[in-house]
Order: structure tokens, then C-alpha cells, then sequence
């Protein structure tokens, strides 16, 4: 209870800074992020493409034993890699990471947008490493840890669809965003902070005049995202402005600092 | 996740329930997504795919080859602003009602305090009843609007399914007792 409370106080203090992230695709679908064990696995299994794509010798950073990170990405043994090998556990985890790192000091030639691309992974395994650490007594509960996907899907079938990991709101919000950006390259980033502090980072190629419409389309990414940040200040406000009221001797304790929102309007 | 026609549409359904149904369904997903086209199938390709995280964070994905599109794409943003406006509104819902239970609820029972003090007991006393039936009036619905739901879910239908065919098929008497 007192994680979950926690947890619900760290997602309420990232209301004070906001993150707007454009992706262009070349092609998506509508598929929903499945459930969180699930979810964990499709990462794994997104970042383990992205690394063998760009030229990491994934079957030596997933072969059994303790291979040697240390070793220069060149004198990795090229076998065979298969993607059964990837589980619900930090191990699995553990391995892109350092077939992250190597990937990142060893690749020659490596683009600018996939560095960015790998430094994230990097970044994201470690989080995900500490994530499936802390969840250890859950997966072992679950009988999920270590297992594969094909595993994962028998238990999935035996427990009737019923979700098999449950995570707090910081983890799920977590998890939830490194699903849906994957390895895909973010073109338009701001970052808006509540002392007014706005940074907006754009690719080199997107800073054109004839990219336009890109920038329409940030900006009211950015509108939709202050909007709904309204909505979540205004009942955090109004909760906390009715418990002054009440305390403060307040006659209409529902009256409370009220945060404005534009409301419909079109740009 | 939602499927509105127009933005005059409540994108989150009618009826309490089932709009505190959909933002659980949110809630336990980690954001709220709006896909364009409505209505796409989870293997249909799409067109913008939005996530909007609880702590105000978004990752929107757009197709390339829409990325030109203004109608499509205004018809996009004109979909997640009514999603936004209707959560507002349940939002506003909400927090009446959770201002009316802790707020107005020991209110009214102090009220009686006040009579006893001021030497009013007659008063006092039939303050205590009314609130009595009240309450009891309110526990009643909650116990019935209960029973009618483990009913339904234990049969396996929705409640209107319930309440329309199955009523006066199977036990009239208890059908016509509940409904």
C-alpha cells in the first residue's frame, strides 16, 4: 500500500514536467499494448531486432554461461541467435544492455539517429533490469520469471487471460512508454516545465521550412498534452482547495484555485 | 480505444458505469490511447496514434504518408479534444459527488449534534430517523443494484440482455421483483 501510494505520488510530480514526443512511422497498426509480462517481452524482443539490425552478434551476448562483455565487439562468436532466448527476467535485460554498450563502442559507422536509438536502449534496460529486480516475489508468485514467450503464453492460457504481472501506476506508466516508442526515432521533443521553462528539440531534417505541417502537428500534440495536464491539475485543485475550505473555515469548499485551460478553440 | 463519430459525442460512453468502466480500462493500460481511423481493428493499420500518459506525458505516432493530411489529421486532434472535454466533464462528476460524501454526509449528522445541544431533543431525535431512512433507502438501492449485477454476471449476460429477454423467460418472479 505504501509502494502503491508512493507510486501515485511520483506520477503526480511528473504533472510538473511534460513530455511531448512526435514519431513519424512509415507504417503502424492499432494493436494495444498487451499485458505487462507480455509487454516486457515485446520490448525485449523490439530492441533485440534493432541491435542484431545494426550488426550486434546477439548470440554471443545470449549464449549460455557468462560470456565476456569486456571482449571488443569484432571477437564476438557470430551464432546463432534465437528469440526464445528471450525471457521475462533482468538477465535477459542485463544481456541488451551490454550488447547495447558494445553495440555503441563498436559499431563503426553508426548513424546519428541510431546511436540516439542505442544509447536508449542502454538506458532503458537498466530500468527495466531494476524493474524486474524489484519484482522478483511477484514473477516467482506468477511462476513467470525466467520464462519465454512460448512459456509465458501457456500460463497465459491457464490463468484464463487474467493479466499475470500487475504493476503500480509509476511502473505501468514507465513500461507503457518504452512500449510504445520502442526503437522508433523521435523527430519533435518538448519538454515543458512548470517554472515555464520550455525546450523543444528537432532532427536537423525536420527544421526545414518545407516541414511545416511536421511543426503543425507537434503543436497541437503540444496543445493536446497542456489540455490534459488542466484536467489533471484542475482535480488535484480542486481536491486540495476543498480540504482548505473545510479546514480554513471556507463556506463554499468546492470553490477551489481553478487552473485555465483553453477550451476548444481552434489554432 | 474510443469510437466517436462526431466531437459532440461523449467519447466515454453513457451512463456512470460504464464511463468509470472505461477510464479504469485506461488506468489499468498506463494512458489513454485515441486511434485514427475509429474504429480499427487491432491488425488494421492506422493513421495517428496518440498516447497520453498520466503524468501529461505523450508520444503521438503518425504515419508518414498522412503526416500531409490536414482532414484527417483535424478530424484527429477534433476526436481527442472531445475525449479530453468528456473526461473533464466525469472529472467534475467525480468530485461532487466525493465532495457531497465527505463533506455534506458528517454535515448532516452533525446537524443533529446541534439540536441535542442546543436542548432541541424532540428535533434531534427526528433529525437521527430521517437520516436513518435515508440512509437505509440508499443502502436498499446499493443491495439491489448489487444483487442484479452478480445475477446478470453469473448468467453470463449484460444487464440489459438480462433485463429485456431473459426476465420473463426464466423466473418472472424474481425478474419482476428486481427489474
Amino acid at each position: 500500500m505504501a509502494d502503491f501510494q508512493e507510486s501515485l505520488r511520483t506520477v503526480a510530480r511528473d504533472l510538473f514536467n511534460l513530455e511531448i514526443n512526435t514519431v513519424i512511422k512509415d507504417n503502424m497498426t492499432a494493436r494495444k499494448m498487451p499485458d505487462p509480462a507480455n509487454a516486457i517481452l515485446d520490448i525485449a524482443q523490439i530492441y533485440a531486432t534493432k541491435l542484431l539490425e545494426l550488426g550486434v552478434p546477439l548470440g554471443y551476448a545470449f549464449a549460455e554461461g557468462d560470456p565476456d562483455f569486456q571482449k571488443p565487439l569484432k571477437a564476438w562468436s557470430k551464432e546463432a541467435f534465437s528469440y526464445d532466448r528471450l525471457a521475462v527476467g533482468d538477465d535477459t535485460f542485463g544481456r541488451l544492455r551490454w550488447a547495447a554498450v558494445a553495440g555503441q563502442r563498436g559499431l563503426e559507422n553508426l548513424a546519428a539517429d541510431d546511436r540516439i536509438v542505442v544509447e536508449r536502449i542502454t538506458r532503458n534496460c537498466d530500468q527495466l533490469k531494476s524493474l524486474l529486480r524489484r519484482l522478483e516475489d511477484s514473477l516467482k508468485s506468477a511462476a513467470i520469471a525466467g520464462e519465454n514467450r512460448r512459456g509465458l503464453n501457456e500460463k497465459m492460457t491457464s490463468s484464463r487471460s487474467r493479466s499475470l504481472l500487475h504493476l503500480d501506476p509509476e511502473d505501468l506508466t514507465v513500461l507503457r512508454k518504452m512500449w510504445e516508442v520502442g526503437v522508433e526515432k523521435v523527430v519533435m521533443q518538448s519538454v515543458i516545465q512548470l517554472d515555464g521553462d520550455v525546450i523543444t528539440r528537432i532532427q536537423r531534417r525536420y527544421a526545414e521550412q518545407d516541414q511545416r505541417h511536421v511543426f503543425e502537428f507537434h503543436e497541437k500534440s503540444v496543445d493536446m498534452s497542456v489540455r490534459f495536464w488542466g484536467v489533471m491539475a484542475n482535480t488535484v485543485a480542486v481536491f486540495l482547495g476543498s480540504l482548505a475550505g473545510v479546514f480554513g473555515g471556507n463556506r463554499n469548499p468546492t470553490k477551489a484555485p481553478k487552473v485555465v485551460v483553453p477550451e476548444n478553440e481552434e489554432r | 480505444m474510443t469510437s466517436a463519430s462526431t466531437p459532440a459525442a461523449r467519447p466515454l460512453g453513457r451512463g456512470l458505469w460504464t464511463r468509470l468502466r472505461a477510464v479504469a480500462t485506461m488506468l489499468k493500460s498506463g494512458g489513454l490511447v485515441v486511434i485514427t481511423p475509429p474504429g480499427a481493428g487491432e491488425d488494421d493499420s492506422a493513421d495517428v496514434r496518440p498516447l497520453i500518459q498520466f503524468d501529461g506525458d505523450m508520444v503521438t505516432s503518425v504515419a508518414a504518408a498522412r503526416l500531409g493530411d490536414r482532414e484527417i489529421l483535424e478530424q484527429h486532434f477534433a476526436r481527442v479534444r472531445a475525449l479530453l472535454a468528456d473526461l473533464d466533464r466525469l472529472r467534475k462528476q467525480l468530485l461532487t459527488f466525493v465532495v457531497v460524501v465527505i463533506l455534506l454526509v458528517p454535515s448532516l449528522w452533525s446537524v443533529g449534534s446541534l439540536f441535542a445541544s442546543a436542548g432541541w431533543d424532540w428535533a434531534a431525535i427526528c433529525w437521527a430517523l430521517a437520516l436513518h431512512v435515508a440512509s437505509s433507502g440508499v443502502i436498499a438501492s446499493v443491495v439491489v443494484a448489487a444483487r442484479r449485477w452478480i445475477l446478470g454476471r453469473a448468467l453470463g449476460w449484460g444487464r440489459e440482455e438480462f433485463g429485456v429477454s431473459v426476465r420473463d423467460r426464466l423466473f418472472p418472479d424474481e425478474a419482476a421483483r428486481l427489474f
